[in-house]
């Protein structure tokens, strides 16, 4: 078995609260353009990090060209000939194409050491040639680049350091369709010269156009490894799916019927994000915005919020036009958000559980004029923290210092403080164990229960069918279906999410 | 365990520790040191530092740098004086002290709105406003001020100088704003955190505008003092200060990136300057030197501040 190019053997992996990975084996063979997929949270970007020495694997062994690899750290990737493209990229914005790809190696010459730029900017056209992209000048600077010419940049800096094996984690997520093709000229040219890609996406398409082969994980577990000429899309979506749900939902609450609407988006649109989105939202209605990442559902939240401004559109609360261009205003209208990341948006991580807790209703609710009602704020602390049962040793202790269910628990605190109407819940359960995940899908049903229209967006679909009463699919930027939970399937929303725009 | 708490201590009041053992320090050098006349000498000179040092205090929680404090204070100093040659003492004080609060708050609208960091948008006024004095006053001092005006800086109530009483009421004053009202819980949080104080509904330009606006008005307060105590306006007055106030608060551990710090540590920061100074200069140490010195302390006060996190 000497093609083998990567070898995964029983690679597991743990983080507090979750296994990662268990016991994954994968065989990628020399050459190959290799495809993992799998929904968010499978454990694709845990086993890839593994690979390259970003991640520590807790057991197992990987092989690279048949050898026993010792890769502990970051730089152990790079040793063993494996680069890891991210979707972040690691290129510096101020300096040109060659300045990155030989960043912290500079070639030199002489005595003194002085840089040879012309043999960097001459090296680096050769590299670029090699991957036909003829067009793209060393002397420019990377700001001033795509989303794609950036990726082309990542490869070559790999290529230059005689990487044998890439690995791209969804490298199109940001890329149109003509820079897809483009890319995949590219790792065509790659597999031409014998580099081994390893390719995670979501877009199912893209697989059975660029890739030899497929592993798909699920809930930390390979399931299989096969030929892409030996499988077919609905095969890859049950796989990818499965029957994995093991945690139980809560039973779901029953609407009243003859609740009324109180949220409405009419048309809203916002240029490069999402275009055309309308839905209703009735009292106590519990609506699942589903979609993949990249669908544009976080960016309709914030819009909503008044944290983006809409370009066009119209929003109503309880029957009246509002104009919402501001959080003050949203709040004010009764709105809550529950961010994706609740670090940036949703905590200021630096200050206690209780400033936290009370931050946005100390302007209507507890401070009397300019001054703060201690005591008010602390009873209603209280209130939040044993409803949401919240656990922590004490209110002055620094968010930070909390469990990631906790802090949200503490940022759904702070919002019910607020009284609001309805309630937008971004990913609310990314990032926390199933026990508080279950917490987090009791609090959805008591507020809705008690009349809050709750607006839950996941790109988890088994939650959105076991928590909502009804669900919209989005993807890029439009949504693309409704679907009743009752009698819709996880691949029923996966083929909405991933459908691309008819045009 | 033990060994975390021990940190914890250091980090909270190491800086207190550090300033008993400076005090004690120069009273065994100097014996003029620890008396209470010399003490309140000091405090009378930690004053004018700490007034700066409080505004700052502001404008640092929420994640700012005020770098004109020394030039607001010099041309409010002046203007002030000029407007009480004729206007009287009542009109200069109040001109001398809006001058300093528009200006504070013309940073915190430069800052907010057309979204210039604070260090380059203060950088900016800090020429301005030095510029500004020397043409206002033309280079030269502005003297022949009302007698009564010398109370503010030079005035005792009892035997305690009146600028030392006037610390305390600003201090306590600033205190309860920090610690008691919805503003300075939102000085806090969008220090901290300005994204998530937007999303919780928060003005915050509102807030930074409110920091710098304070940290103005605590300049043209320190100019009047400063000129009472002089007994004219300097052109040249408060050059540095900024750094002085700046090495105050941090000094008094408020984390430089906002969101983290208490009030009483920049009046602890503000007093180890002012006894750093006062002492130095009994022991007739040159003030070439004093300079490495509060330099050295700085950097100790940091690292240990720093050893204690983690």
């Amino acid at each position: 078995m000497n093609d083998l190019a990567l070898e995964f053997i029983n690679i597991s992996k743990s983080f507090p609260g979750v296994q990662a990975l268990k016991d994954v084996s994968i065989q990628i063979k020399k050459a190959d353009v290799h495809a993992i997929v799998g929904e968010n949270g499978a454990g694709k970007s845990t086993l890839m990090k593994i690979a390259v020495g970003e991640l520590l694997r807790d057991t197992g062994i990987i092989k690279v060209f048949g050898q026993e690899a010792q890769i502990n750290s970051p730089s152990d990737g790079y040793h063993y000939g494996i680069s890891l493209i991210h979707q972040e990229f690691s290129l510096v914005p101020t300096l040109d194409v060659a300045q990155n790809i030989f960043l912290g190696r500079e070639l030199t010459r002489g005595l003194l050491s002085f840089m040879d730029s012309n043999l960097m900017y001459k090296q680096t056209e050769k590299i670029l040639d090699s991957l036909k992209m003829f067009h793209l000048d060393s002397h420019l600077k990377i700001r001033d680049l795509t989303v794609a010419q950036k990726q082309v940049v990542e490869i070559a800096k790999a290529l230059s350091l005689n990487s044998k094996i890439i690995i791209m984690d969804e490298p199109t997520a940001a890329l149109t369709l003509e820079e897809t093709s483009r890319l995949f000229e590219v790792v065509r040219g790659l597999k031409d010269k014998g580099v081994t890609t390893l390719f995670i996406s979501h877009r199912l398409e893209e697989i059975f156009e660029i890739a030899d082969k497929v592993s798909i994980l699920r809930d930390g577990e390979l399931i299989l490894t096969k030929p892409v000429a030996q499988i077919d899309r609905n095969q890859v979506i049950n796989n990818m799916v499965g029957r994995s749900l093991e945690f139980i939902f809560p039973p779901k609450v029953k609407q009243k019927e003859e609740s009324k609407v109180i949220f409405e988006v009419k048309k809203i649109n916002k240029e490069r994000q999402f275009s055309d989105v309308s839905f209703q939202l009735k009292e106590g209605e519990i609506l699942g915005l589903a979609g993949l990442v990249g669908s544009g559902l976080s960016e309709v939240a914030l819009a909503i919020f008044g944290l983006n401004r809409l370009d066009t559109g119209e929003i109503y609360i309880e029957g009246e036009k509002v104009d919402i261009n501001s959080p003050f205003k949203a709040i004010e209208h009764g709105l809550a958000l529950l961010p994706e990341d609740r670090r940036e948006l949703g905590l200021v991580i630096v200050r206690s559980v209780l400033e936290n807790l009370t931050l946005p209703a100390l302007y209507r609710d507890i401070a009397r004029k300019y001054f703060i009602d201690l005591k008010r704020e602390l009873l209603l602390a209280k209130e939040a923290q044993k409803e949401l049962s919240i656990r922590f040793a004490s209110f002055s202790q620094k968010a930070e210092s909390l469990s990631g269910g906790n802090q949200q628990k503490v940022v759904v605190g702070k919002w019910l403080l607020t009284r609001p109407k309805i309630l937008i819940m971004n990913e609310p359960t990314r990032g926390i164990d199933v026990g508080a995940k279950l917490e987090i899908y009791n609090i959805v049903n008591t507020l809705a229960q008690r009349g809050i229209g709750i607006i839950f967006i996941s790109s988890e679909f088994s939650e959105i069918l076991g928590i909502a009463h009804r669900i919209l699919v989005m993807s890029e930027g439009r949504i693309t279906t409704e679907l009743d939970p009752e009698n819709s399937t996880e691949e029923d929303i996966l083929k909405f999410a991933i459908r691309k725009k008819v045009s | 365990m033990k060994n975390l708490q021990f940190k914890d201590m250091i980090r909270r009041y190491g800086i207190l520790i550090g300033l008993i053992g400076l005090i004690t320090g120069f009273s065994v050098l100097s014996e003029r040191f620890f008396t209470i006349s010399n003490m309140l000498i000091v405090m009378r000179q930690t004053s004018i530092v700490a007034f700066l040092a409080v505004g700052m205090s502001f404008v640092i929680l929420g994640a700012g740098i005020d770098l004109s404090v020394g030039s607001v204070l010099a041309f409010s100093g002046a203007v002030g004086a000029g407007v009480m040659q004729n206007g009287g003492i009542f009109f200069g004080i109040l001109a001398g002290l809006a001058l300093g609060t528009a200006l504070g708050a013309f940073n915190g609208i430069v800052i907010t709105k057309l979204k210039i960091p604070s260090f380059i948008a203060t950088l900016a006024m800090m020429a301005i406003a030095r510029g500004g004095t020397l043409v206002y006053t033309d280079g030269r001092p502005i003297t022949g001020l009302p007698s009564s005006f010398a109370f503010l800086g030079r005035g005792y109530i009892g035997n305690v100088p009146f600028p030392i009483i006037l610390m305390l009421i600003i201090f306590i004053l600033a205190y309860i704003v920090l610690k008691l009202t919805r503003f300075g819980r939102y000085v806090y949080a969008t220090g901290g955190n300005i994204n998530a104080a937007r999303a919780s509904g928060i003005k915050v330009n509102n807030v930074i505008i409110s920091t710098f606006a304070i940290s103005g008005f605590l300049s043209g307060l320190t100019g009047m003092v400063l000129a009472s105590r002089l007994n004219s306006a300097q052109p040249t007055a408060g050059m540095g200060y900024e750094l002085d106030a700046i090495a105050a608060v941090v000094l008094g551990g408020t984390n430089l990136f906002g969101g983290e710090g208490e009030l009483w540590g920049t009046l602890v920061g503000a007093f180890i300057m002012g006894i750093l100074n006062n002492g130095l200069n009994m022991l007739n140490v040159s003030s070439f030197y004093q300079q490495v010195v509060k330099g050295i302390v700085i950097l100790i006060a940091v690292t240990v501040a720093q050893s204690g996190k983690k």
